[in-house]
C-alpha cells in the first residue's frame, strides 16, 4: 500500500510542467542518441550528466533515465533503415528490420520496433517497481562483508564488456580501481599517489573520465576509420502496424519482455546479450522459424521488446544496491554522485522522492517514446542525416565544456582529453574502456567495505559472515565463468582432435 | 622522487628498446599488444614502490592498491605472454592516420590555448580547423556553425547556468562590452 501512495504521488509529481519538459527533451535526445552510429546510449548519457549538474536532482535523474531508456529505440531506427545498429543491442534488430524495409516495409518495421520496445520499457518498468523496494529492505540489512561481496558481483559486468578478452576486461577494470585509489585516502586520511601535486588531492573526478573514455574516444574511433561517407536513409511510410499484426506478435512480446527483464538484472548481462537470447529463444519457439532473417515480425518484436525492458531490468540492482548492472548504470551512478547521492538501499528512505519520481517516469517515458516517435520519426531521420564533419567535431566541444562546467577546472579538461587517448589505446588494442568507469565507480565501495569488515572482523569475517560469503563465492563463479567456460572448451576441443 | 625519475627514464629506455626489437622482429603487427601490458606493469611498479612509503597496517591505506596491482602485474604478464606468442588479436589498421594525428595535435593545442585566448575565441577556431580538415565543404556554413556555437555556449553556459567560462586575455573586453 505504502509502494502504490509514494508511486502515486510521483505520479502526480510527474505533471508538472518542468518533469513533462524534462522527459520530452530526455526522449528526443535519447533517439537521437541511440539513432546516431557511433554513440552509445552509455555515450549520450555521459554527454549529457555534467549539464545536468545544475538541475534539481530529481529532474537531472528523470532526464537521464528517460534518455537511457530512449536510446534503446533510436538505435532500432539505423539498424532497420541501413542496416547499421544504432547501439551495439540493436544487432539483432537489423537481422529482419532490414529485411522488411528491403521489401518497401520500412514504416511497418519502424511501427513495430517502437510498439514492441514501448511494450517491453513499461513491463520492465513495472516488475522494477514491484521487487526494487523489497531487495532493497533485505540489502539494508546487509554487513559491510556482505556489501562488499554485492560490489564484487557488480563487477561481474566485466565479464560481458570484454569482447571476447575477458583477461583484457578485468586488466581494464583493475586500472580503474587503481586509479580511483589516487587522492585522499577515504579511512586513513593520508594522500596516495598524487606525485606532490595537489590538483590530485581529490583524485581524478569522474565526469573527465566519464566523457572521456566514452565520448572523446569514440571521436577518435570515428576518426581513425574515417570514411567521410554520408548517411543516407529511405523515406518512410505509415507506421503503425494492424491490430491483427499486433496481436499475432503477443505470446513473442510476453516472452521477450520476461527474458529482457530478468537478464537486465544481471550484472554483466545487458540489452545485447538480452535481445540475442531473445531472438533465439523466439525463433525455436516460433511455428513460421524459417522466415527469421528474411522480414519476420517476430523476428524483429523479439530483440526489440528485450533491450527495451532490459533497461528497467538493470535498474533494479543499480537502484536497490548500488551496483551497475550495465555500462550506461556505470554512467548513472556518476550522475547519482554528482548530485550527492549514493544509490543503494538507503535512497528509498533518504531520497524517496527522486526513487519514485524514477519509476513513475520509467513508465511516463516509455508513452512519450511511443508519441514522440510516432509522431517524429520522419524529424529524426532528415537530423540523424547531419554530416559527421559537423557531428564530431561538436561532439568534442560539448565533451569539454561539460566537463569544464561540472567544477570549472581545465585540469579535469586536461583529464577528460588524457582518459580520451587512454579510452582509445585501450579499445585499439582489445582492452574495452567501459570497465574502466566501472572501476572507479565501485572502488570507493569495494575499499571501504572491504576494510571496515576486515578492521571489524579480520579476514574470517568474509567465511563466517554467511551472506557475505555466499555472494563473494557467486561473483567470483560470475567473473571467472567466461575463463572457466574457455578453458573447457579447449579442453573439449583438444579431447576430439 | 629523483630515483623514481631516474627509473622512469631507465624504464622509457627499455621500453623503446622493445619497440626497437619488435619492428625489426617478425612480430610487428603485435608492436601495441606487447608494448602496452608492458606500459601497464612499469606503471604498476611504480606504484607498487610508492605504497611501501605508506603506513604498513593490515587494513592500512596500502592494502588494496596493492591488491590491484599485483593483479595487475599477473594478468598483464598472461596478456604479454600471449602477444609474445602471436595469440592475441593484431589490432586493426588505421585508415587515416595522418586525420587522427591531426586531430589529437589540434584537440592538445585548443586546450592548451583555452586559458590564454579564452573560450570563445578558442572554441571557434578549433570548429573552424576541424571542419577544414574534415573537408567540409559549404565555407560559409563552417562560420555559421561556430559563430552558432559560440553564441549558443554564451547564452546557455554564461547567461543561463552562470558558469565562469575560460576568457584569458579579452577578460576585461568581455566584462566591458557583455
Amino acid at each position: 500500500m505504502e509502494l502504490l501512495g509514494n508511486l502515486g504521488t510521483a505520479l502526480v509529481a510527474l505533471l508538472d510542467w518542468q518533469t513533462i519538459l524534462a522527459m520530452a527533451v530526455g526522449v528526443v535526445l535519447g533517439i537521437l542518441g541511440g539513432a546516431m552510429p557511433g554513440i552509445s546510449p552509455s555515450t549520450a548519457v555521459a554527454l549529457l550528466v555534467p549539464f545536468s549538474y545544475n538541475l534539481d536532482p530529481r529532474l537531472a535523474l528523470i532526464l537521464l533515465v528517460s534518455i537511457y531508456q530512449a536510446a534503446n529505440y533510436g538505435g532500432a531506427i539505423t539498424a532497420v533503415l541501413i542496416n547499421t545498429p544504432g547501439t551495439p543491442s540493436t544487432a539483432a534488430t537489423c537481422f529482419d528490420g532490414y529485411p522488411l524495409t528491403q521489401q518497401g516495409k520500412a514504416g511497418k518495421a519502424l511501427g513495430i520496433a517502437l510498439l514492441t520496445s514501448c511494450i517491453g520499457g513499461i513491463f520492465a518498468a513495472i516488475v522494477l517497481i514491484l521487487f526494487c523496494v523489497p531487495l532493497a529492505r533485505v540489502a539494508l540489512k546487509f554487513s559491510p562483508a556482505a556489501y562488499f561481496g554485492v560490489a564484487i558481483f557488480g563487477l561481474a559486468t566485466v565479464a560481458s564488456l570484454g569482447g571476447g578478452n575477458v583477461i583484457k576486461a578485468i586488466i581494464a577494470v583493475l586500472v580503474g580501481l587503481l586509479i580511483e585509489t589516487i587522492g585522499l585516502d577515504p579511512i586513513s586520511g593520508i594522500y596516495r599517489f598524487t606525485f606532490g601535486s595537489d590538483l590530485l588531492y581529490d583524485g581524478f573526478a569522474l565526469i573527465p573520465a566519464l566523457m572521456g573514455l566514452f565520448a572523446v574516444s569514440a571521436v577518435f574511433e570515428q576518426f581513425a576509420e574515417w570514411t567521410g561517407l554520408d548517411r543516407k536513409m529511405e523515406k518512410i511510410d505509415n507506421m503503425l502496424p494492424s491490430f491483427k499484426e499486433l496481436w499475432s506478435l503477443k505470446r513473442v512480446i510476453l516472452q521477450s519482455s520476461v527474458i529482457g527483464t530478468v537478464v537486465g538484472i544481471f550484472p554483466g548481462a545487458g540489452g545485447t546479450i538480452a535481445s540475442f537470447i531473445s531472438y533465439d529463444t523466439a525463433k525455436r519457439t516460433s511455428k513460421e522459424p524459417e522466415k527469421f532473417g528474411k522480414g519476420s515480425l517476430e523476428g524483429l518484436a523479439a530483440p526489440e521488446t528485450a533491450d527495451s525492458a532490459s533497461v528497467g531490468g538493470a535498474l533494479i540492482p543499480l537502484l536497490a544496491l548500488g551496483i551497475p548492472g550495465s555500462a550506461t548504470d556505470a554512467v548513472l551512478i556518476g550522475a547519482f554522485m554528482l548530485h550527492d547521492i549514493v544509490p543503494g538501499p538507503l535512497l528509498f528512505k533518504d531520497h524517496p522522492a527522486i526513487v519514485y519520481g524514477i519509476f513513475a517516469s520509467l513508465l511516463v517515458a516509455n508513452v512519450l517514446v511511443f508519441l514522440i516517435g510516432l509522431y517524429g520519426n520522419k524529424l529524426f531521420i532528415k537530423m540523424i542525416c547531419v554530416k559527421d564533419a559537423v557531428l564530431f567535431p561538436l561532439i568534442l566541444v560539448v565533451a569539454l565544456i561539460g566537463t569544464y562546467s561540472v567544477n570549472s577546472s581545465l585540469f579535469d579538461v586536461g583529464s577528460c582529453i588524457g582518459f580520451g587517448f587512454l579510452g582509445w589505446i585501450f579499445k585499439r588494442y582489445g582492452y574495452p574502456a567501459a570497465p574502466v568507469v566501472l572501476g572507479i565507480v565501485l572502488g570507493k565501495l569495494i575499499e571501504y567495505n572491504f576494510r571496515r569488515g576486515l578492521i571489524m572482523g579480520g579476514y574470517s569475517v568474509f567465511f563466517t559472515d554467511k551472506l557475505a560469503f555466499f555472494v563473494l563465492l557467486l561473483a567470483m563463479l560470475s567473473l571467472f565463468y567466461p575463463l572457466i567456460k574457455a578453458g573447457l572448451n579447449r579442453l573439449r576441443k583438444g579431447k576430439q582432435s | 622522487m629523483l630515483a623514481l625519475l631516474a627509473f622512469g627514464i631507465g624504464v622509457l629506455i627499455v621500453l623503446l628498446g622493445i619497440g626497437i626489437w619488435i619492428r625489426h622482429s617478425g612480430k610487428r603487427q603485435y608492436l601495441g599488444n606487447i608494448l602496452l601490458p608492458c606500459c601497464l606493469i612499469v606503471l604498476s611498479l611504480i606504484f607498487l614502490v610508492i605504497t611501501f612509503g605508506f603506513r604498513d597496517e593490515e587494513a592500512g591505506p596500502a592494502l588494496i592498491p596493492r591488491l590491484w596491482i599485483y593483479l595487475i602485474l599477473v594478468l598483464s604478464g598472461i596478456t604479454l605472454w600471449q602477444a609474445l606468442r602471436g595469440r592475441d588479436k593484431a589490432a586493426p589498421k588505421i585508415e587515416r592516420p595522418s586525420l587522427l594525428a591531426m586531430t589529437m595535435a589540434i584537440l592538445i593545442g585548443y586546450f592548451l590555448v583555452m586559458p590564454y585566448i579564452g573560450y570563445f575565441l578558442s572554441t571557434f577556431i578549433f570548429i573552424i580547423v576541424m571542419l577544414h580538415l574534415l573537408s567540409y565543404r559549404k565555407k560559409i556554413l563552417i562560420y555559421v556553425i561556430a559563430v552558432g556555437w559560440c553564441v549558443c555556449s554564451y547564452l546557455v553556459f554564461y547567461k543561463l547556468l552562470y558558469i565562469q567560462l575560460p576568457l584569458g586575455v579579452f577578460e576585461d573586453l568581455f566584462y566591458k562590452f557583455l
